[in-house]
Formats: structure tokens, sequence, C-alpha cells
């Protein structure tokens, strides 16, 4: 059997993703003899995606106008395009940047980060700079693969059925499904913060704490919630769920009106839509007001 | 499922539609969308030949999916649904949509926007039916039991009507006899019967005693009785009610005790008896009535010092001074509420509470029963002397918005019927009935005033102002305005017609319940004309003065309607019930209890090994765990996110 060709596009990225990927350890031997690697900027020096590949990992969102070039070559030489990592899912914490216009936040980084010194925003020979989302608003997505980093083990699984040629599938349930620390008992009384040590084998949720459990996709083990961390979110909404922070806020007015009842939503977007905020609902929402204040 | 073969049947309404639509332009633009294989237009769908049409074409195109675009669901929803399931197909594959009433009638002078509106809403149904599922029904068995809380006239009535059906009835009563507030008010419109005899009962030509008519209920072997017993707990749905009643000691077994009255002589403690409102006294063991069912003697727990003196000279031992709380679990089918009303207390409206010749109705009718503290002598509480000039005020407490906005409805007819047995008694005491309006309800009730007419009460229509006691008449004397007039009357003795409140227990029951109250607290019913006395929770009824106050040929006549209800619903021994209900897959779900939290009919539960379950015939569809769920895990059927969206997008298509 002709092995199948993979490659591993970066856009906007840390490199968290690609790193997650070559985390396997030893478990790549056993890939490899299924798989061929063509493209990856951290193991290959190979500059250009090569013409014809059977699966491409596009880790990263879309920041600049040469994301959306790359991302439409790899598209085109692509048969089977994955989004790696919860940015080129959702948009990833970038995302949040998004809550902002796209002056302020480059004034904010070049001129105003206290690190920086007589900083000027950069304008000659760099790409344009644009809104932050995540892949699919550009190009057609075969598969996700979400986490921050993903899962190495799942990464690994994923691409190996994809090269058979079937269908790989997510976990449809949520972190709480996984968590040992069992659904809420009862309505938390006040509101905790992450600096406030935590009750062991109690729920967060139930402790005050914003876990986002219940609407974040399972398939991590509930590593957070175990080691007595509110999940964050990073695996972005179940397969069902259209929007995290909206299902999560839905979720606490249920069991925490009274906390949460006076709540201005653009102060606890971080929590709500820390990985998700690009592909949310509200993203669109927000924009537009702010288009219509100028 | 088969392949979705649409059908689009518009309706002109005789010209109510078609002269505003532009249905030619509509029938091209439906006919465009796909599965869509028939579409026909026809003066009035609603008629004979309409409908014989729509038969027609379900039958020669096999439609499995019907549109019909005509007037609101509410008209003829029934109809078309019927037709549906006349011709086989699943009633549930109908979208009705109401062009009459959304395009044409509220764009009478601009037809092309009637018409815009009216296909997008065409094409937004087409879109929705196709993705409609069918919904079948279930069976449920019920039990063939009924609890009746309250032992008042209508409870009395409903559970020896039910058991007579063959019910097995238990009847909670919270105080220690039953019979409510029929025993104390002597006699009793429109028949003038003793209060304890009921009016007539059906061919039967003698009168009917309550007396025996507790009797009946005593004794018969399908009635169990609770008395000093309260509803504690309540869970399951109408077939399958699960009960708790907390069955307070009553000390006395009133199987035992024949009533010889030797505990009575013995024990040591004497209060005033608040059956006959401090017109008598009686002991801490006591028979508030000779005519009391169960005839038996209570303890009154606050005043009795436990001393034992009765129980040692019980001579049947019917006495045990230690006997415990207990608490029953009751399995039922239907749960009926007869929990009465009491009468408003008027403190320190006309001096009622400071001065004691202020009295109420309800004490004027201890004060007139042969059998009552005065032996039906009319006294002065405070001296004991015959009144001459007795002043009734109506509408204390009722008819005003700072207290209770509502009139109580029979507190007209029990002024006229306690004037006139004045009057018939004494003809030389003075009667006057101060009123704002004289609101009769009953059939007979004009015969009183007729009555106390011709015997002359006197009728002073206006609003009292002020009442005084001249300490130099020895009277009162009360200011008030008619007319614009100021006028003022003297008075040995006042009586107020106070106006009615719920049960004090009513709200109470109402949490336990889940059963939603009325803004005067009464039990609401779901529909004041359809369904008078069916409450929000389906199995739970109400009948008599629980809903509101009404008078006792009222309150039986609800009562036998509640018990052909109840028989109607429990009669086949089970329930069916439609299937449109959220649902939970098991997928997605993770336990997370949410929906258990937030469901108001207690309907899903999450189960042991961490999956939610919606009970079927719980639920009533509101939807509020599917919007609640984080999993996306619950969703209404019919009402799924995939369907809803399609709605939207054949809103937004257009």
């Amino acid at each position: 059997m002709k092995k199948k060709k993979l490659a591993i596009v970066s856009l906007m990225s840390d490199g968290g993703c690609h790193v997650a990927f070559l985390d396997m350890h030893e478990n790549i031997l056993q890939l490899l003899q299924n798989v061929e690697l063509v493209h990856s900027y951290m193991v290959l020096d190979v500059r250009r995606i090569p013409d014809s590949v059977d699966i491409v990992l596009v880790e990263g969102g879309v920041r600049t106008s040469h994301d959306v070039e790359v991302l439409k070559e790899a598209r085109r030489k692509a048969k089977i395009l994955v989004a790696l990592g919860s940015c080129a899912c959702f948009g990833g914490i970038p995302g949040l940047s998004n809550l902002f216009d796209l002056y302020s936040s480059l004034k904010y980084v070049y001129e105003k980060t206290p690190t920086v010194i007589k900083g000027v925003i950069p304008r000659e020979n760099v790409p344009e700079v644009v809104g932050v989302s995540p892949i699919f608003r550009y190009v057609k997505v075969d598969f996700q693969i979400p986490g921050c980093p993903p899962e190495s083990k799942e990464i690994m699984e994923i691409i190996l059925s994809l090269a058979k040629g079937e269908k790989p599938t997510l976990p449809t349930k949520t972190v709480c499904d996984e968590c040992p620390l069992g659904p809420p008992r009862k309505k938390p009384s006040k509101l905790r913060r992450i600096f406030e040590p935590p009750k062991p084998s109690t729920c967060l949720l139930e402790q005050g704490y914003f876990c986002m459990g219940p609407v974040t996709r399972a398939g991590c083990g509930a590593k957070c919630p175990r080691a007595g961390i509110p999940c964050d979110g990073c695996r972005g909404p179940a397969s069902k769920i259209l929007d995290q922070g909206a299902a999560m806020l839905n979720t606490l007015a249920t069991i925490a009106y009274n906390t949460i009842k006076n709540f201005n939503l653009r102060t606890y977007s971080a929590y709500f839509y820390r990985y998700s905020f690009a592909s949310s609902l509200i993203e669109d929402l927000i924009r537009k007001t702010k288009v219509k204040k100028k | 499922m088969s392949e979705a073969r649409i059908g689009v049947f518009i309706c002109k309404c005789g010209g109510e539609i078609s002269n505003i639509v532009d249905l030619d332009s509509l029938k091209e633009h439906v006919k465009k969308i796909p599965n869509v294989v028939y579409v026909e237009e026809h003066d009035f769908l609603c008629f004979s030949e309409g409908q014989e049409a729509l038969k027609k074409a379900i039958r020669e195109h096999k439609l499995n999916r019907i549109v019909i675009a005509a007037c609101s669901p509410r008209l003829h929803e029934i109809t078309f649904k019927r037709i549906l399931s006349e011709e086989g197909v699943n009633p549930c594959m109908l979208e009705i949509v109401s062009i009459r009433e959304q395009c044409a009638w509220p764009y009478p002078d601009n037809p092309s926007k009637a018409t815009e509106k009216a296909k997008n809403m065409v094409k937004t149904a087409i879109l929705r039916v196709k993705t409609l599922e069918e919904i079948g029904e279930v069976t449920v068995p019920a039990k063939l039991s009924v609890l009746v809380v309250g032992g008042g006239i209508a409870g009395i009535t409903a559970a020896l009507k039910l058991a007579d059906y063959g019910f097995q009835v238990y009847l909670v009563e919270k105080e220690a006899t039953l019979g409510g507030k029929g025993l104390q008010l002597g006699t009793v419109f429109p028949t003038e019967d003793c209060g304890v005899c009921m009016v007539p009962y059906k061919l039967e030509r003698h009168r009917k005693c309550l007396f025996k008519y507790v009797e009946l209920v005593l004794t018969n072997p399908r009635t169990k009785i609770f008395t000093k017993s309260i509803v504690e707990h309540v869970e399951g749905y109408l077939g399958n009610f699960k009960v708790i009643v907390r069955k307070n000691p009553t000390y006395v077994d009133f199987e035992k005790c024949v009533a010889c009255g030797v505990c009575e002589e013995v024990c040591p403690i004497e209060v005033s008896n608040e059956f006959d409102f401090g017109l008598s006294k009686r002991k801490a063991i006591y028979m508030p009535s000779p005519h009391i069912l169960p005839r038996t003697y209570i303890i009154d727990e606050e005043n009795c010092s436990k001393c034992g003196e009765c129980e040692k000279v019980c001579p049947f031992n019917a006495i045990n001074l230690n006997e415990k709380l207990e608490r029953i679990e009751l399995n039922v089918g239907a749960i009926i509420l007869t929990t009465g009303f009491r009468e408003f207390n008027p403190k320190n409206m006309y001096g009622y509470g400071i001065y004691p010749d202020v009295i109420t109705q309800l004490m004027l009718a201890r004060m007139l029963d042969l059998s009552g503290p005065t032996g039906g002598r009319l006294v002065r509480v405070s001296d004991g002397k015959k009144p001459l000039k007795i002043v009734m005020i109506q509408c204390v407490g009722s008819r005003d918005p700072k207290i209770n906005p509502y009139c109580s409805s029979i507190c007209c007819s029990i002024a006229l019927k306690h004037a006139r047995s004045i009057k018939e008694r004494h003809p030389e005491i003075d009667v006057t009935i101060v009123y704002k309006d004289i609101r009769l309800m009953g059939k007979y009730d004009e015969k009183y005033l007729m009555e106390c007419e011709r015997l002359g009460v006197n009728f002073v229509k206006g609003e009292v102002i002020d009442v005084k006691w001249d300490p130099e008449l020895k009277r009162f004397r009360i200011k008030l305005e008619s007319f614009s007039e100021r006028k003022c009357l003297l008075a040995d003795l006042i009586v107020l017609s106070t106006g009615f409140i719920p049960s004090a227990n009513a709200i109470e029951l109402a949490e336990v319940l889940d059963v939603s109250l009325r803004r005067d607290k009464f039990f609401a019913s779901t529909h004041p004309k359809f369904a008078p006395l069916e409450t929000n929770v389906s199995g739970i009824f109400v009948c008599g003065a629980a809903q509101g106050p009404t008078d006792i040929s009222e309150t039986i006549n609800q009562a036998l309607a509640v018990v052909s209800k109840v028989a109607k619903v429990l009669g086949k021994g089970e329930v069916r019930v439609r299937l449109s209900k959220a649902v939970v897959n098991e997928n997605y779900c993770i336990g997370c209890r949410v929906c258990e939290i937030s469901c108001p009919f207690n309907a899903a539960k999450v189960s042991v090994q961490g999956i939610s379950n919606v009970v079927e015939v719980m639920c009533k569809e509101c939807g509020i765990c599917a919007a609640e769920c984080p999993a996306e895990a619950i969703q209404l059927v019919n009402y799924r996110d995939e369907q809803l969206s399609e709605i939207i997008k054949g809103v937004l298509s257009s």
C-alpha cells in the first residue's frame, strides 16, 4: 500500500500544536509506517507545500492576508484538510482581540506594551492584518482536532484512521462526563476566583468556579478539573452546541442565577469565550454594533 | 421514512385572502420548491367540498406531508388533522400557515407586500414540514384511587360519589372532625335546612342530614379517612401520584370512642370554645358540637397538660396520650383539592376586636343555631341582653382594592338569610342592612330579598365611615354616607358580613403540589370557562370554595362535576399520553443535572448511570430543559435545533 502524504501547515500560531504532534514520542514510528511526512517547518526543510498531498494539518487561525494565501494554497493541494488545534478550529485565544478594533490592538501590541520602548506599528513589507478568524471562514474544512494543545494520542488516532480512509470520530459528550468530581449537587452560593484553593473531590461548579466542563468537548480526560483547576474550555463546544459561551451562560443562569444576574458580558467574555470567541454568534453582533458606533 | 411528498393547499377564503394575496404568483413560487408534488387552491378548504378535495388529493398523489395556507390554526387545525388521520397520514405531518390573519388582513392596501410575506411564510412551512417527526402515543396504567384533600361538604360529596363509582378514596382533613364550615352554619339557604342537614338528595324525598352523609363516608369500605392530617409531599403524574400524608396524633381513637363524656368530666382544664367564637366554654378534651363526625372527643393539644386523668377513666381505652406522629404513603391516580375557605378576619375594622358586640355573620350563625351555645337566643355578647337594633354592614373585606378586590358572592345571601330568620323569630327587633350593592348569585336568593322586604328589614345603600360606642345611650353610633348625604344609625349589635379568603393551608399546599394560585390566592383553574375545575397540573382538580367563595349548592355541583372528570380520566385504568415531549440523546448527555434543577414539573431526573431521563407522562413540553441543557442533549420533539434552524433558513431565504 502506498503511503499517504502528510503535510503540516502553520498559520497564526505559536507552534504548540506542531509540538503536540511531535509529542507522540515513539508512536511516531508507527505513524510513519502509514504516512509520509512531506512538509513541516519544524522537522523538514521543505519551504513550499508539495503539489499533491493527501492530508494537510493546518495549525493556527487566520490573522493576516498572508495566512489567507497560504491557507487557500493548502486547500488547493490537499485532498483532506484538517484543522489542528483550537486556533484553527475556533480562532483560539487570539480571537479575543476581536473584542477590540484592529487599530487599537496593533497600537497596544507595538506601542503600549510595557516591554516596548518607543515602538511603532510596522507598515512596510508586512502583510495586511485582518480580524482573527478560524480557518473554516475561508476554506472547507474536512475535520477538526480541537484542543489547546490537542491530545497527541488523539492526533495520531485521527491521522491513522484518515490514512486508512475511515471517518474518524470525536467524543460527543462534554468534559463533565469524564470528570470524577461529579455533577453539581447544589447551587453555588458564591463566586470564587481561580487563586482561591478549591475543596478536594467536590464539583468545581458547585464550589462557585466558572468551570466550562458542561459545555466543552470531552476527550482530554478532564485533566484540569482533576488537578483542581476549572476547565477553561480549550477543546471548544461539543458537537451539538452552537455557541460555547452562550451554552455556559445558559447553564449558569439555571444553577447560579443570583451570582451572574449583574454580569456585563463584555467583561466576562474571556471566561466564556476564551477559545471560541472568533467563531461565536456574539462576535458578529459586537462587530456590527462597533461599526454602528463609528 | 419514505421520501417526503408535500402537498400545498391554499385557501381563498371566499376572497378574504385571494383579493389581496396574489395566489397565482404564490403557486408559481411554491411549485419551484423541491419535494412539493402538488399545489391546489380552493374557495373554502374548511367547507365539506374543500375537505373532500383535500382527501382526494392526498389519496391520488400519495401525499405524506401537508401544508395548508389558510386561516389561523386555532380555527380549523382539528378539522384538518382529522382529515389527515382519516386518510392514513399521521396528523403531526401538518403545517398550517395563517396567510389570512398574518398576510391578507394586515396589508389590505399593499397587496405586493402581503404576497411577499405569504411566499416567505409558505416556504418556511414547507421547509419545516419536511423535518417533522411522527409522534406516537403511550398508555400508562393508572391507579384507581383518589386523594381528596379537605373534609368539608365538597370533599365529603366527592369522596362518597367516587367510592360509589368503585374508586378507593383517601380523605385527608386537617381538623379532627369532618364537615368543614357546614357544621357552624345553623341554617343554610335556599331551603333553610339545619346546617348539619343537607339539601334533599337525589330521589330521596326526606331530608338528608349531613350527619348521615358523613356517616356514609365513615362506614364506606372504600373510603379511608385521615383526620388531623396534612399532605406533606407529592410526586408523580396523572394516574400515578405518590403522596406522603403526615398524620398528627389525635390521641382519641374515633373507632373506639362512643362519646360517653366521662373524660370531659374529669378534665381539669377549661378554655373558651373557638367553634362558637368564644360564646361558650369547653374543656381540653371536648366535643365542639354534638353533631360532629366522627362522633368522638377531641384533645386540644395546645391546652392539654397530659395529666392522664381522661386516659384512666375512659371505659373503652380509646385514649392514648402517647400516640406519635405518623407518616403514611399513598398511591393515588388523581388528587382533588377541596380545601375550602375561611372568614376574613376584620380586625380593627368597624370596632371589631375592640367592642365585643361587633360580631361576624358566622358568629351570628352560631347564635341563631338552635343547638348552638345560646340555644338559638339572640344576645349581646357583652351583657347577655337581647339587642333591639341590629345593623349589618356588607362587603367587609371584599370589593375593597386595598384588601380583597373580589366580591365574596355569598355574603349578601347570608345577611338576608340571617335578617329573615331574626325578623321571623323576633319581629320587634329592628334590622338594618347597610350595603354597597345587593348581589344575589343563587337561583332562589331573590325570594329572600322579597321576604325581607315584606318582613320590614331596612335597607340603606351607603358606606360606613365610622363606628363609635356611645356610653350615654349604651349603643353604637354608626356614621354613614348614603347618596352624598350623611346619616347616623344606632345599633345594639353590629354584624359584619365579612368576605371569604382561602383556607390557611392553601398556599403551603399549592407549593407542595406545584399548583398555581390566582392573585387572590384561591386555586387557579386552567380556563375559567372551559376547564373551571382543572388545575395546571394534570390529575389535580379543584372544587368548592377552594377555587373561590361558593354556596353549598354550587359546591356540591362542582364536586359532582369533578367526580365525573376523575371517573372519565381514570375510569379505564389507563392514561393515554401524546409523546411530543423532550427527549434525551444518551450520546450527548453528561448527567450535569441542569435539567433536573430547571424542570418545573419534576419530569427530568438523572439516573444512577449519570444519564438524564425525562418521564414522558410528566413532561409538559415547556422546552425549558431543552434550552438549558449545556450539552444540547435534550431536544423537544418537532422543535429540535435542526428543525428550528430550517425555519430560520426559510424566513431568511427571500
